[in-house]
């Protein structure tokens, strides 16, 4: 074990932090964006998504090393590659969540905003988007640990972080390296998986948290 | 891409689902009974999901070998979550007053479960399946990695060669199997919901399902499970044109000149075809390989091991028998060593023959190979290479195998490392330097087989040993590169290179 660190305890540091940047710009991107899609949806007559949200969700089906092995094709080596990719793929399920927790706000909440004299765009920021948060906050989490497993992808086309472990690892046999990469992965995922957790607790208005509860 | 890679990716879905299936329910079900149990049930399948899909078949890898079993396990795990997470969410979303009514009617617990609860939670359930199926069909391009075959294996190699065709046909594929079922699930599902379960033609269509997945299985386990067959010789497909083509070979001489059949099971790496060649219940009888990898990689040692006068190949032979009872036949005539390559342009620019050139002008250029080459452990890696020559490269990168020559081409680095008969060196205009201080070793190519298959097949193959050997001195490292290049670049099928060759040679009728 020991000696394992002195080899490649460097390369580890510097892999988890290059895997955390893809994962935090390529989320973030992806949020703002699936955000953005999914309001102007669910602003659409219905029958909108109903074609659209099929078609997003098979387009979901293609496969990471097809996306990215394109992409490289056409840009190189450049981390632009890997962010692009990772960030279409993050925006997918914030846009679904989006769009569904717009969906699913109750009627009665939307009247009552117009009662109060609402514009149509205060009624979404100040009524329709808290509401809808927690479920949004659930497509962030989504995206979030499926970046995070996707960002492997990233050392296929020689742009480093931990899938060097794991590509290595698979290529030569060796456990210790899979392992090496597989579990500071993991971990990753689960820890930005449990602070997204806490911020969705935090996203239930406040009036309604007790009914969340029950 | 053909329809047997379709047919193979479907059966790894159908099979990884139904396993999933078979262990998702039930959990989901205890979830929902013991909510105790439901925090570590959920929390389980959920880290399962946090496992990058490549880590996790990778380790799955080591213990169940390569192949179709690692992706199934692999992919059943994954599936895991929508199904579990769905039928205890299905479950749990019952109205309670309908629980309540069922118990009234003096329904026992397996009564109420099983006639109530699971009915009505059905739809919720059913999206989980769905999901699942939808995920796995994704998920199973892996299986190209692990060698478990399917369509991954067409992407893959259309990656590596930069054939469009190859990659975009088994992605739409993908596409519309995935869209595919997702509709007829739904449509399923709808069906079910109207018939209501009762009646005779609610029972009708489950029943139905059931046979079909029944006798896909079976199709599929005939086709994919490889049988033992007493009278078959059985190889792995290598995993790049050279080692297939060769393996084609042997199966079309052996049964031209032999009562033996064949049989050429999936893609895999030379490491796992080696560990299934020596395992204690050997899955294969040869494999083609090298005297080089057979030093260096399977027997864990170095050059310098090698006694003075001893050549390479007999002395791996030697050490193969007596440390796992395999040895090399005689010498195929190519030599595949790694060899160090650069752009023919820069190779002018810098006045570039030998590998020596580089040292001047090393820091100027970047070296890119595949991720292997830059592992710790071995000898034939870049850490030790640059040492020996004394080279400082600008900046070092790791790239996946199927990209390198797609990299080295749009100049995301200037010098690599190439096997030496590939075909994709001709296309790329790769030049070839030197390696005047000889660092690497030759890769001799030669058929490695088990010690007892001779003995095995004495009665239906009495001459098998010498019709092997027939391959012994065919090729050269330019007749290689022509068959690779026939494959990889021009798009024939390993199938037809390997036949023509050996009828222009006399050896097929």
């Amino acid at each position: 074990m020991k000696e394992f660190f002195s080899v490649y305890g460097a390369m580890l540091g510097r892999s988890v932090l290059v895997h955390l940047g893809y994962v935090l710009l390529s989320v973030a991107a992806g949020f703002i964006l699936g955000l953005l899609l999914g309001i102007l949806l669910s602003r659409l007559p219905a029958r909108w998504s109903a074609v659209l949200l099929p078609i997003l969700s098979v387009f979901q089906t293609i496969p990471g090393i097809v996306f990215i092995g394109l992409l490289f094709l056409e840009l190189g080596m450049t981390p632009a590659t890997v962010l692009i990719a990772l960030s279409v793929y993050a925006t997918f399920p914030v846009l679904k969540n989006t769009y569904v927790g717009l969906t699913q706000v109750e009627p009665r909440y939307l009247e009552a905003a117009r009662g109060c004299g609402m514009s149509p765009a205060q009624a979404l920021t100040r009524v329709e988007l808290p509401l809808a948060l927690p479920t949004i906050i659930g497509g962030l989490r989504l995206s979030t640990i499926y970046t995070v497993s996707w960002a492997v992808l990233a050392s296929m086309i020689g742009l480093g972080g931990l899938g060097d472990f794991i590509y290595q690892g698979v290529a030569s046999n060796n456990n210790l390296l899979i392992v090496a990469g597989a579990i500071p992965a993991a971990i990753m995922a689960v820890v930005l998986g449990a602070l997204l957790d806490w911020l969705q607790r935090k996203a239930i208005p406040r009036g309604l948290r007790k009914e969340a509860r029950t | 891409m053909s329809w047997s890679l379709i047919w193979e990716h479907l059966y790894i879905v159908l099979l990884s689902v139904l396993a999933s299936l078979a262990v998702g329910l039930p959990l989901g079900v205890l979830a929902y009974l013991y909510p105790r149990a439901r925090r570590p049930i959920l929390w389980i399948s959920d880290l399962f999901q946090t496992i990058p899909s490549l880590a996790l078949l990778g380790i799955i890898m080591v213990f169940l070998g390569a192949g179709k079993p690692t992706v199934v396990f692999g992919i059943t795990l994954y599936s895991l979550l929508p199904i579990v997470r769905n039928t205890c969410l299905g479950l749990s979303e019952v109205d309670p007053a309908l629980k309540e009514a069922a118990r009234g009617c003096g329904m026992n617990r397996s009564e109420q479960l099983f006639r109530v609860e699971l009915p009505l939670a059905r739809p919720v359930i059913f999206t989980g399946i769905r999901i699942a199926v939808v995920n796995a069909i994704g998920t199973a391009v892996f299986a190209a990695f692990v060698g478990g075959g399917g369509l991954g294996s067409s992407i893959y190699q259309g990656i590596r060669t930069q054939n469009m065709q190859l990659i975009l046909l088994p992605t739409l594929a993908l596409m519309v199997i995935a869209a595919g079922f997702d509709a007829l699930m739904g449509l399923y599902e709808k069906h079910l919901g109207r018939t209501g379960g009762g009646g005779k033609r609610g029972k009708l269509l489950p029943i139905l399902t059931a046979a079909a997945l029944c006798a896909a299985l079976a199709a599929g386990t005939a086709a994919y499970g490889g049988g033992k067959d007493a009278d078959a010789l059985t190889i792995y497909d290598g995993n790049y044109s050279e080692t297939q083509i060769l393996t084609h070979m042997v199966k079309y001489l052996v049964e031209y000149r032999t009562d033996l059949t064949v049989n050429i099971k999936d893609q895999m790496t030379a490491v796992n075809q080696f560990n299934e060649l020596t395992a204690a219940q050997p899955s294969c009888d040869l494999m083609v390989s090298y005297d080089g990898t057979l030093l260096t990689t399977f027997l864990h040692q170095d050059t310098s091991d090698i006694p003075a006068g001893t050549s390479l190949y007999d002395y791996v032979n030697q050490q193969a028998t007596d440390q796992y009872g395999v040895r090399l036949l005689e010498k195929l005539g190519l030599n595949n060593t790694y060899a160090i390559a650069v752009p023919e342009k820069i190779a002018e620019q810098y006045g570039l023959n030998t590998v020596s050139d580089l040292i001047p002008v090393a820091d100027q250029l970047i070296f890119g190979a595949e991720h292997e080459f830059f592992t710790q452990a071995g000898s034939m890696k870049y850490g030790p290479f640059t040492e020996f020559y004394g080279l400082n490269f600008k900046d070092a990168v790791s790239v996946d195998l199927g990209l390198k020559y797609a990299a080295i081409e749009n100049g995301s680095f200037q010098v690599t490392e190439v096997y030496a008969t590939d075909g994709l060196n001709r296309k790329a205009s790769l030049k070839i330097l030197e390696d005047d201080r000889s660092f690497f070793p030759e890769y001799n190519g030669a058929i490695l087989v088990r010690n007892d298959i001779f003995e095995k097949f004495a009665k239906t193959a009495p001459d098998l040993e010498d019709v092997l050997n027939e391959l012994g001195g065919l090729f050269t490292n330019e007749t290689m590169t022509d068959l690779t290049y026939a494959v990889d670049v021009q798009g024939r099928s390993v199938d037809s290179v390997a036949r023509e060759f050996l009828v222009q040679h006399g050896m097929l009728g």
